[in-house]
Order: C-alpha cells, then structure tokens, then sequence
C-alpha cells in the first residue's frame, strides 16, 4: 500500500479492501491523520473536538445489509455527512445555534441504506449554511469554511463543508444537500464532482427541510464513479416520503461508458450572457469543444423563462422555508432564549419571538420574513401564486428542450469562488450568484457539475450538465466521458 | 429609488458588476411596485415569531425592499392560462395502510426537551 | 323587535383509524402522556408526512352520508399558526380543494322536516393537549395527529333546539358508518359554534359570536340560549355585538369572553408540497358507497312505510343502528300486524334497562333471546299479566338468567282477571275500607284508586287493575 488511502477514491479503496490491501481501521486512521494536518485551514468539519477524533465514527455492522438490492458495497469506507441530515443519536444541528444539541432520535432514510452498504459514517459532520440559506458556507454559525484551492476564498455552499472535505481530501464521500444548487456550486468552487439527482429520486426523509419541493440530497464526491456508486446506494423509493419515486433504480456504474457519439447537447443562450466572468466562459466553451471532439454534437436554444428564475426560486424556497422553520421554537428541543420577561402572560409569546430572534442568524431570518410575507394575506396571488405559475413556464422550457436534445451544458456558476466577506453584506447579490443553477430545482430535472479547469488565479471551474427525470444514466455517461477524457478531477490543491 | 452599489473587494470581476447593476437597474426602471415599509417588516416578524433589533428591523427592511423590487420583474410575465406547479412529480394518491408501527419511548421523545416535567414538554403558562 | 337566530356549526371528529393521519403511531385514548409519538408526529426535523388510506375512505364515507359531492381532485394545505400543543407550529389541513362540499342533512321538527346545509367535510390532524398549572402549561403530544374530520354547515340553523337536532343526527349517521367515536367526553367529537342574530327579514347577516368549549350537546343548546339571550338584551338596549370569541363556562352557565385576538388570524395556507394530491375516482366512490349502511333517515321513512310506525317511535328506535337492527328483527316477528305493543316495549321498557344497564338494546342479555320477548308480549296483550309486572319480569329475568316465562310461572304470576276470584277480593276491601268507601259515594274519586291499591295489594299486584276498578265502582253505586 504506497498511497496513502486518504488520497484515494471510494472506488480504488474499495478495490483496494476486496485485495485486502488496506481496511478500515487503515483507512479511518489515514482520514484522521489528514483531518489533523489540514482542518484547522480549511475547516470543512463542525464541531469536531479532540474527543471526536477519538470517537469520529459510528456504524451499525450489526444491521443487517439489504441483501435484495444493495450489496455492502461500501464496507469500510467513511462516509461525511451535512449537518442538515439527520443521524440518529450525533449532533445534527443545521449550523444553526436554534439547533443547539439536537440529536435526532432517528436516522435518515439515506443514512440508513448508507449503513445497511456497510458505510462508516462519521459523526462529526460537513460544515453548511445555516439551514442551507447561502451559496458561500459563511452563514454558518460556526464561520466560513476555507477554500482548499484559496484559502481567503470561498467554498460555496449551501453544502460547502463537504465540497471542501472531498476537495482537501478530508472526506472520501459526501453527502449534501441542493435546493438551489447548494451540491452542484460547492462542487464547481471547489473542483468536484457534484450531482444534484430527480426530485424523488433520494429520499428526503430525514433531511431538515429548507424547501420541500426543491430539496435533494445528493453525493459530492472526488469522481464520477463515486458519485455513481453513491448515487446507486442512496437512490429508490422510500415509504416514508410521499415524495419520492416508485422507479427502479439502475446500477448507475453500468452507465459509466465513453461512448457519447450522437449525443445533441443544447446550449442555452441565456446561460451566456453578459455577467459570465470571461474566464469561466472560456473554459466552459473549451469544455463544451471537448465534448464535440469526443463525438457529441451541440447547437443553442433558447430556455426563455431563466431570467424569471431568481425570482420564482425565491418566492417559493422561502414561503416553504418560512413554514418549514417554524417548528424551531424552543418547545421540544435545541435552543430556548432564557425567561426574561416578568410578565407571565407574555412569556410564551416572548419565548417564541426571543428564541427565533436569538437562535438564526441574519440570512435565515431574512429568508423566513421574505417567505412569511409572499404568503400572507393580500400578497398570496401577486407573489406565490404566480411564482407557481412562472414555475410551469420554467419546466416547460426544459420539456420543450428535452423533446429534441439529449442534455443541456452550462456553467456552474458565472464565476469561480470569490473572496470570504465579499458579497455576504449584500444578499441580492448573492442570491444573483444562483442563475445557473435554480432553474433545476424549479424544474425538478438532475443534474452534474463537475471541474473542467481553472482560471488564471487557479481556482476551479464547474461545468453543469442537465438532463430529463430519471435520466441519471446519461448524465453519468456524459460527465464520465468528459472525466476520463481530461485530467482536471486528479489535480489537487496544495495545502 | 434604487441605491447605486459599489461592489467592495477584490474578485468582483467588471461583468458580473454589469451584469448584478443591469439587472438591479431594470428593477429600478420599472419602480418597485410594492413599498415593504419598516411596520409591513415589524409586522410580518410578528406573524413569523422573530424578535428584531431596532437596527436589525432598519437593515431588513432595506434589504427585502430590494429584493422585492427585485422579484417584482415577475409580474412582466404573461400566465394566463398557466397552471401553477405546486408538485413537481408526476405522482398522486401516496397512502400507506392503517398498520401501526413502532413509537418513541416518552424518553426519547423528551430526550431533548429544553424543560421536561414528568412526561410532559413543559412551555410558559398559556394565558387564554 | 322580532329577531331570527342564524347559528352555523363546525364539527370535528376523530376518526376510528387503528393510526394516525400520517404516521404508524396507535390512536389510542388514555395512554401516558407522550407515549404515542414518533418523530412524525411530533415534529421533528426532516420528517415526513404520509396519508393514511383509511382516514381518507371514512373521509369519502361521511361525505357520501352528508349528501356531499366528493371532489375529483384534492389536496392538503398547511395552516401555518404558533401554538405549544402544534408540533410543527402548522396544521396539515385542506383548505383550497376539500375532499367534500356542499351536501345537506335533514332534521326532524315536530311536524316538518328541515334541510341543513352542510359547507364541507374536509380532513385535518389534531393537535396535541396542554394542561395548565399554575406557573406553566405540559404538553402531551400523543393526540398530535390524530386524524380529524371537520364538518361545516351552513348558517342555516335557526335556533338552540335545531342545533342540537342537528348534532344528534349527525351523531346518529356517523355512528351507523362505523367510523367515529362520537364521544364527547373523550374528545372524539368537538363542536364549535358561530352564532348571530338578525332583524326578522333582513338580508345581512348580524356580528358572528364564535363559541367553544361546549362538552356536550346539552352544553351546546344551553349555551346557544345563553347567546341568544345575551345577544337579543344588547339589540334592544341599543348596544352592539362584538365580534370575538366566548367560551361556555358550564358552572356558571353562561358565556364569558375570551382574551380578545390582537389582530385576526393569517393563517397563510399554502399546498402541503410533502404530500401528493389524490384522485378520487367514480370506481373507488362506487367501493365505499357499498359500505354504506342504511342510514337513519333512510331506515326512518322505510319503518313508517313498512311497519305503518309514528314518526316519534321511529326517530328513537333508530337513533342507535344496533338498537334500530334489533328493533326491526323482533318486529318482524311480532305476528300482529298493529305492531305498536312491541314497539311500545322497545322504546319503553327494553330502553329503559338498556339506559339502566349503560348499554344498547341488542346487548340486553335476555334468556331465551327475541322469542322469550315476545312471548312476553304476548302475555301482556292477553291479559294473562299485567304490564307492571311483566316490566319486573323482564328486570329479573335478565338478572337471573332464568326465562321471563318461566319466573311468570314459578312464582304464579298469573293476572287475576276472572270476575269472580275478583268479586270476592273486592267485597272484602270495601268491608275492610268502609271509610274510603263512604269517601268515593260521597264523591271523592281518589278513594276508588286507593281501594284499587289495596285489591292489587292484596293479590301481589296480580289482580287486572281495570277490572278491579270496574267491579268496585259497580259495587259502590250499586250498594
């Protein structure tokens, strides 16, 4: 074993275990020790103390595994959680100080395949927005996580903790969570691989909702492969959610082949429009060229309705995040403001204004109020309702794509990670930094980023490729193709 | 009016400053329609259940102000005749059968609960 | 001033499902507090919601028994509100698209029938229970989610005693589905009312007073008069209604205003996005119609036509469906075609050790079954025993475990009624009550019933108190 195992991907460590070249205690030992070296720059992982080194992992070898359709496939490897999937008896607290020392009395669907694969999770958890309200990890309660590639720059986010983990090698696999691309931005910023699949194809249940229409958990991983080895795990119907799919899941790594020839690609001109930093528009066009050269063809089409996107995303994220929220009064569990007010017949509505006011922070109050307002009373049509209604016009754009083209490629974002504390003051332009990749969650369509250069001051680029429901095998065969084709997913940074 | 933004730090590249300031413009051609006052704010927090600072109310105020003359580009759209989406999957009727599954013991249930007394959550006296 | 009562009422019920809305948690009442729940249920972050099928058949169910048009196309919204007793500080309710709407229910005044409009019947989850004490309120999240059907008539009730003919006909027909408790003491049946009152022929409707907390039917109708009362003095002194909400206060019976809302409620509803919409086609509208019994109101008529009844003994014999079963089997088996002495006995003496026993009719254990209660019957028809005392037969019987006839026979409780044992019982109470008699020939009736009295005194109560008062007025006219 000449490589140190941290350095590796799932696929190779699992190659590596069935040799019995490695296992894991090898392994875990190998990702604690890099862990040690680099967390304290990059800080990917929350509340991660000396004792959590000690006690960094927790698994159930004794559930038995699911024999019928998952094989424990993923014995021995760690797998890093979002602190927004719940894991039953270790913190998951959203980043949130209104979280404060919840632990979840049970385990998320997807935790629960993850263990039945044989996966060791680890407790400590991947640092995040708070309650997934942020595209740049810096509204976590426990400050910004740093970019591997720059560390005075961002990671992205909302799942920014594990797109850094993946990239700095703190993390073999990762899960995160995309409502609006917080997998796929994370992923760009960063320079991995990131997949944001169907809604209702992964489970949702025991993902702390931030907006339930748009939300998936998705794998943010070193590879394509990973991510198909992940994708094949945690994907399929679960009972516990009314949404999610009844579909057969395929063996995704089937769909790791080379062959794209004949594959339409569109590009969407509102993709590519001033605003698009020049550097990212030229890697991505390379890219896009690559991609003609390995046998696909491409042509550009017009997705109308993307400017309307922004808007529609943040009328209806925030009415279901204002209402999802709400639970967060310090009745039953996390944070609860300390009695102040000597008038008793305040108290309980004190408890409740004091507690949200003290346990969110700034972006989450601010997305809660924005939400409150587009569905209270007299604002309901001019603002949700058609929300919806320009949610249709945005789905149908891609329909109308998908009926003559294969998938759609564009960029991740329209810039490479900015500076830490450069746009956090000013929400709008933040929230302007989501463009390309909201119109995917409206639409309910899977989708990849994964790297595809860097820029002149060496920070990652992302290039996003979309596909129709339940379409994950094409995605897979398009983003592997590319992958195998060039070397941009073995770079990695120097820390 | 919209305040005109001069974008602080390094690594704002000139497009994206075009590009934020184009569309931060457009909202301001059209006007914003809906005036989010400071007491619309005050009052929406209510509903909400979220204490804010007099600076804090200032600030947010501004900001959704903003956002709202944002989102406000919206009503430039034609709909009629749209159905909204609010499910996105092609899917109805999910039930599941009237069989019971397995409870939380009170322990855990309470596990967590900021004041427990007995096997109850315990809350500030509701005054009806 | 002549004033009209406008009165609309609003019902919930707990729905007789095994679990809950939308979680495997037990329904069951009574349980220690907080033992019943689960992660769905209370709330808890990253759970979701899944619809249980059988919640939505008895939704379907009630609506097709309320005459409702059960909607193609529902789905759920969540009514968003803080409150310690709702888990997620938002109820999953329907609101836009109900599973039911307009449909009706007919009542029964005196002499007419009157048609109430029922709005809707939608479903919902309960919330949780806060017990106050002094310094604090507990909350006890085991009825958190419960399944519950609201049921909104019209404002088509025109007074105390038509809202309470409304709740018993209500309660009848969802006691025949099958598919609630209807207890109001347990909480399985809620009623709130909103009542108003106008001038007579006006058009607008006056200032809605909500009221709740009324714990039984009798509460409800008392504290509908109270409002009224109050309501019709305010009118007339000149002062206005205020709009708000009053609670029953059932020891000082009357109605007290609640802490007035500072601003009216904004409940923000917006779709449920956990839950998927249902289709509720004519296939599965067709099933649960075939589970539909026949209905009190149904049975009513068909008694009348039938067995040729009076509204009055029909409307009591089918209040309860066990009792109206029960009731139908004996009297097809009465061979009489005048059936009102079995009827007669059904809604008085069989009612009456059904009510004394807290139990229905068809629970009665009586020896021998529906053929011994008849032959009963029959016995009293013919005079071979006295009403009295086969209404103490009848007790005893079902005490002892020993046939109604044969008790009759062991301890020879025979009526007396041949003239002649009689004669001789009668001349020796006139001899023995000369005062009394010289009382009744001078013209003081109660004499005649006293002397009855001891004549059935005499024979253990088995002499036929009507020949007895026959031959005692001929003998004291006579002598």
């Amino acid at each position: 074993m000449k490589e140190e195992p941290y350095k590796l991907t799932a696929h190779e460590l699992i190659e590596r275990i069935d040799k019995k070249e490695t296992n894991s205690e090898e392994i875990i030992g190998s990702l604690k020790k890099r862990i040690k070296d680099v967390e304290s720059k990059v800080r990917a992982y929350v509340r991660l103390s000396n004792s959590h080194f000690s006690n960094l992992t927790h698994n159930s070898q004794h559930l038995k595994p699911d024999t019928q359709h998952l094989r424990p496939i993923l014995r021995g490897i760690p797998v890093s959680i979002k602190d927004n999937i719940c894991t039953q008896g270790y913190n998951t607290e959203c980043c949130s100080k209104i979280l404060d020392g919840f632990k979840p009395p049970y385990d998320a669907t997807v935790i629960r395949k993850l263990k039945q694969a044989g996966a060791t999770i680890l407790a400590a958890k991947t640092n995040m927005d708070e309650f997934a309200f942020g595209s740049s990890t810096e509204n976590s309660c426990y400050g910004p996580t740093h970019n591997p590639w720059d560390l005075d720059a961002v990671v992205g986010g909302s799942s920014g903790g594990s797109a850094a983990a993946v990239a700095s090698d703190e993390a073999i696999l990762t899960l995160g969570s995309d409502t609006g691309g917080s997998i796929r931005q994370p992923a760009s910023f960063c320079g991995v691989v990131g997949l944001k699949p169907t809604y209702g194809r992964v489970s949702r249940y025991g993902l702390i909702a931030f907006a339930s229409s748009l939300d998936q958990i998705g794998p943010i991983t070193k590879d394509v492969r990973d991510s198909a080895i992940l994708m094949n795990v945690i994907s399929g119907y679960d009972s516990f959610d009314s949404t999610s799919i009844n579909v057969d899941v395929p063996d995704y790594t089937k769909s790791l082949g080379m062959d794209i020839k004949g594959i339409k690609i569109a590009i969407p001109n509102e993709y590519f429009i001033e605003g698009l930093d020049k550097d990212v528009k030229t890697i991505v066009e390379e890219a896009i060229n690559k991609l003609k050269s390995l046998g696909a063809n491409y042509k550009s089409v017009s997705l109308p309705h993307t400017q309307y996107a922004i808007p529609v995303y943040y009328i209806i994220a925030t009415a279901e995040a204002s209402s999802n929220l709400a639970r967060f009064d310090g009745v039953q569990y996390g944070f609860r403001a300390e009695h102040r007010t000597p008038n008793t017949e305040h108290r309980l509505i004190d408890m409740y204004n004091q507690t949200r006011g003290e346990g969110f922070g700034q972006e989450a109050k601010r997305r809660i109020i924005l939400g409150t307002f587009v569905l209270s009373h007299g604002y309901y049509d001019a603002y949700y309702l058609r929300a919806l209604k320009v949610r249709t016009l945005i789905k149908q754009d891609f329909d109308k794509v998908f009926t003559e083209f294969d998938c759609v490629v564009t960029p991740t974002s329209p810039t490479a990670a900015f500076k830490i504390g450069e746009k956090i003051k000013d929400p709008l332009r933040m929230y302007l930094s989501d463009i390309y990749t909201i119109s995917v969650n409206l639409a309910g369509i899977p989708a990849i980023s994964i790297p595809c250069g860097f820029t002149k001051k060496g920070l990652p680029v992302g290039l996003q490729i979309l596909v129709k429901p339940f379409n994950e095998e094409l995605l897979f065969k398009v983003a592997y193709t590319y992958e195998q084709n060039t070397t941009w997913h073995s770079m990695k940074p120097k820390l | 009016m919209i305040k005109n933004y001069l974008f602080r730090g390094a690594g704002a590249t000139s497009e994206e400053y075009r590009f934020t300031h184009c569309l931060r413009c457009e909202a301001g051609r059209e006007g914003i329609s809906m005036a989010i006052t400071k007491d619309t704010v005050k009052y929406v927090a209510h509903l909400a259940r979220i204490d804010l600072k007099p600076k804090e109310l200032e600030k947010l105020s501004q900001q959704l102000q903003e956002i709202l003359g944002f989102i406000d580009k919206l009503k430039k759209v034609d709909i009629k005749d749209i159905a909204p989406t609010s499910h996105i999957l092609p899917i109805n009727n999910v039930l599941r059968d009237d069989l019971p599954l397995k409870s939380l013991s009170s322990d855990k249930a309470l596990e967590d609960a900021p004041e427990r007394q007995g096997n109850f959550f315990g809350v500030p006296k509701v005054i009806e | 001033m002549d004033y009209e009562v406008v009165i609309g009422l609003e019902v919930h019920l707990h729905l007789k499902t095994k679990t809950k809305a939308f979680c495997g948690c037990s329904t069951e009442f009574g349980q220690e507090p907080n033992s019943q729940v689960c992660p769905v249920c209370l709330g808890f972050p990253g759970c979701l919601p899944v619809l249980n099928k059988v919640a939505l058949d008895y939704a379907i169910k009630v609506a097709l028994s309320l005459n409702c048009k059960v909607q193609e196309y529902t789905k759920f919204d969540r009514k968003n509100y803080f409150y310690p007793d709702l888990p997620k500080n938002y109820q999953i309710s329907q609101y836009a698209l109900p599973i039911s709407r307009d449909g009706f229910l007919n009542i029964d005044l005196d002499d007419k029938t009157k048609r109430i409009g029922i709005t809707r019947v939608h479903l919902e989850e309960d919330a949780g229970k806060l017990i106050h004490r002094e310094d604090s309120s507990l909350v006890d999240f085991n009825r958190a989610g419960i399944p519950l059907l609201e049921i909104v008539s019209e404002p088509d009730i025109n007074s105390p005693q038509e809202a309470y003919e409304y709740l018993t006909s209500l309660k009848s027909i969802i006691e025949y589905l099958d598919v609630s408790d209807c207890d109001m003491e347990k909480g399985s049946l809620r009623c709130d009312a909103n009542i108003s009152i106008r001038k007579k022929g006006a058009r607008e409707l006056g200032v809605k007073t909500e009221l709740k907390n009324m714990n039984s039917f009798k509460a409800i109708k008392e504290g509908l008069s109270f409002e009224v009362e109050r309501q019709t003095e305010l009118l007339n002194k000149g002062k206005p209604i205020v709009q708000e909400t009053r609670l029953w206060d059932v020891r000082e019976l009357k109605t007290v205003s609640m802490r007035t809302k500072e601003e009216a409620q904004d409940y923000h509803y917006f779709p449920e996005p956990d839950l998927t919409a249902f289709i509720i086609n004519e296939a599965q509208i067709e099933e649960i119609k075939k589970t539909i019994p026949e209905l009190p109101q149904g049975k009513m008529l068909r008694f009348i036509k039938d067995y040729g009844l009076s509204k009055y003994d029909t409307k009591i014999l089918v209040f309860a469906k066990n009792n109206a079963d029960y009731a139908e089997d004996c009297i097809k088996m009465y061979p009489n075609k005048d059936k009102k002495p079995i009827v007669n006995w059904l809604i008085g003496p069989l009612l009456s050790e059904a009510n004394n026993r807290n139990c229905s009719i068809s629970e009665l254990k009586i020896p021998g079954g529906k053929q011994e209660l008849l032959k009963l019957v029959e016995s009293t028809q013919a005079g071979k025993i006295s009403h009295l005392m086969a209404k103490s037969v009848l007790n005893e019987s079902i005490d002892s475990g020993r046939p109604c006839l044969t008790i009759i026979q062991d301890k020879n409780l025979f009526q007396i009624s041949d003239s002649g044992s009689l004669d001789n019982i009668v001349e020796e109470v006139i001899k023995e009550n000369a005062k009394s008699a010289a009382d009744y020939k001078q013209g003081k009736s109660n004499a005649l019933m006293f002397m009855v009295g001891r004549v059935m005194c005499k024979t253990s109560g088995r002499a036929n108190p009507k020949m007895v008062q026959e031959i005692l007025k001929r003998r004291l006219t006579d002598a």
